[in-house]
C-alpha cells in the first residue's frame, strides 16, 4: 500500500513539473516574441525618421548649390567687367597717343583738368631752345601748384597698382581655399554615402535575421521523443526492480 | 615723305611710344612732334622697352642736327641710334 502510494506520488510530482515547465517556456516565448517585434519596429521607425531627416538636407544642400550657381555667374559677370574696363583703359591710352595737333592735345588737357583752364596766361606757348631763335618748343603753362595734381595722381596710381597686386593674390588665395573646401567636402560626401551603405546592409542584415528569429520563436523547432535504446531500458528496469525490491 | 607716309610713321611712332613708361613715352613724343612743327624732320621708332625709358630710333628725313638739338633742349639723352629719357 505504501509502496503504490509512493510510486503514485513520485508520478503526480514529475507530471506536475513537465506541466509547469511547458506553460513557463510558452510564456518566455510571448513575451520574447513581443520584445523583438517591438524592438523591430522601433528600429524601422528611426530609419523613415533618419531617411526624412536626410532628405531634408539634401534639399537644402540642392539650394545652396543653386546660390553657389549664381554667385558663380556673378563672379564670371564682374571678371568680363573687368576685362571689358581694362580694355577700355588700353584704348583710352592709346586715343592719347595718337592726339597729333597742339588744338586737339589742348581740348584732351582741358576735359581732363577743367579746374585749370581759366587760369591767367593758361595754354600752350612757344619758347626759343636756341640762340639764333630758330627753333622753338611748345611749353604748357599751367600755374606751378597744378603740378601738384599729377605728382598726387601719379603716387596714387601708383599705390592702386600694388593694392590691385595684392587683391589679385587674395583672389587667387580665396580660389585656392574654395578648392581645398570643395575637397573636404567630396571626402565628406563620400564618407556619408559609405556610412549610408554600411548602415543600409546592417539594417537589412538585421531585418532578414529579426524575421528568421520570429518565425523560430512563432514556429519553435520540434523535439522528437524516440524511445530509448534497448540496453538503457534493461538497465533502467533493473535498477526499478531492485529499488522497488529494496523498498 | 608724302602725307600718306608721314601719317602712317606717326603711328607706328605713337605704337612704339605706347610701350613705354608712360612720362618717358611723353618726352619722346615732345621731340618727335618739335622735329616736325620746327623743320619736317622725321626719325623712325623702334624696339622701345616696355615701360621703360628708352627708344631705338633711325633717322628718315630732314636736318639731323636739329635732331640733337631739340632733343638736348628736352634733356634727352641721344646716342647714334637711341634716345633715353632722363628717370632718376
Amino acid at each position: 500500500m505504501i509502496k503504490k502510494a509512493l510510486l503514485f506520488g513520485g508520478a503526480l510530482v514529475v507530471m506536475t513539473i513537465m506541466a509547469l515547465v511547458f506553460i513557463t517556456a510558452r510564456s518566455l516565448d510571448k513575451e520574447e516574441l513581443a520584445r523583438v517585434q517591438s524592438e523591430m519596429e522601433s528600429l524601422s521607425s528611426d530609419k523613415a525618421q533618419l531617411e526624412n531627416k536626410v532628405s531634408e538636407l539634401d534639399n537644402l544642400k540642392d539650394k545652396l548649390y543653386q546660390t553657389i550657381n549664381k554667385k558663380n555667374q556673378e563672379i564670371i559677370q564682374h571678371q568680363l567687367t573687368i576685362n571689358n574696363l581694362e580694355d577700355e583703359r588700353k584704348n583710352q591710352q592709346v586715343e592719347v597717343r595718337h592726339l597729333n595737333t597742339e588744338v586737339a592735345l589742348e581740348n584732351s588737357f582741358s576735359k581732363a583738368f577743367p579746374q585749370v583752364i581759366k587760369a591767367k596766361n593758361f595754354g600752350i606757348t612757344n619758347i626759343a631752345i636756341n640762340e639764333d631763335k630758330t627753333l622753338t618748343l611748345p611749353y604748357y603753362v599751367i600755374p606751378a601748384w597744378f603740378t601738384e595734381t599729377f605728382i598726387i595722381e601719379h603716387n596714387n596710381m601708383i599705390k592702386f597698382k600694388e593694392e590691385i597686386e595684392e587683391y589679385k593674390k587674395n583672389e587667387a588665395l580665396y580660389g585656392n581655399v574654395i578648392e581645398l573646401k570643395d575637397s573636404v567636402l567630396k571626402l565628406e560626401s563620400e564618407k556619408s554615402q559609405a556610412y549610408e551603405k554600411g548602415y543600409d546592409e546592417a539594417f537589412l542584415k538585421y531585418q532578414a535575421l529579426n524575421q528568421e528569429y520570429i518565425a523560430l520563436l512563432k514556429k519553435p523547432p520540434v523535439v522528437e521523443i524516440k524511445a530509448p535504446s534497448l540496453w538503457p531500458i534493461l538497465g533502467a528496469a533493473f535498477l526499478g526492480l531492485t529499488l522497488g525490491a529494496g523498498i | 615723305m608724302n602725307t600718306q607716309e608721314v601719317e602712317t610713321l606717326f603711328s607706328q611712332n605713337m605704337m612704339e611710344i605706347n610701350k613705354m613708361n608712360i612720362a618717358s613715352g611723353s618726352m619722346i613724343k615732345a621731340l618727335v612732334q618739335a622735329l616736325e612743327s620746327n623743320g619736317l624732320v622725321y626719325i623712325e621708332l623702334s624696339d622701345a622697352v616696355p615701360d621703360g625709358h628708352k627708344v631705338h630710333y633711325q633717322h628718315k628725313e630732314g636736318d639731323k642736327t636739329q635732331l640733337v638739338q631739340i632733343a638736348s633742349a628736352l634733356g634727352l639723352k641721344i646716342t647714334d641710334t637711341t634716345l633715353e629719357a632722363h628717370y632718376d
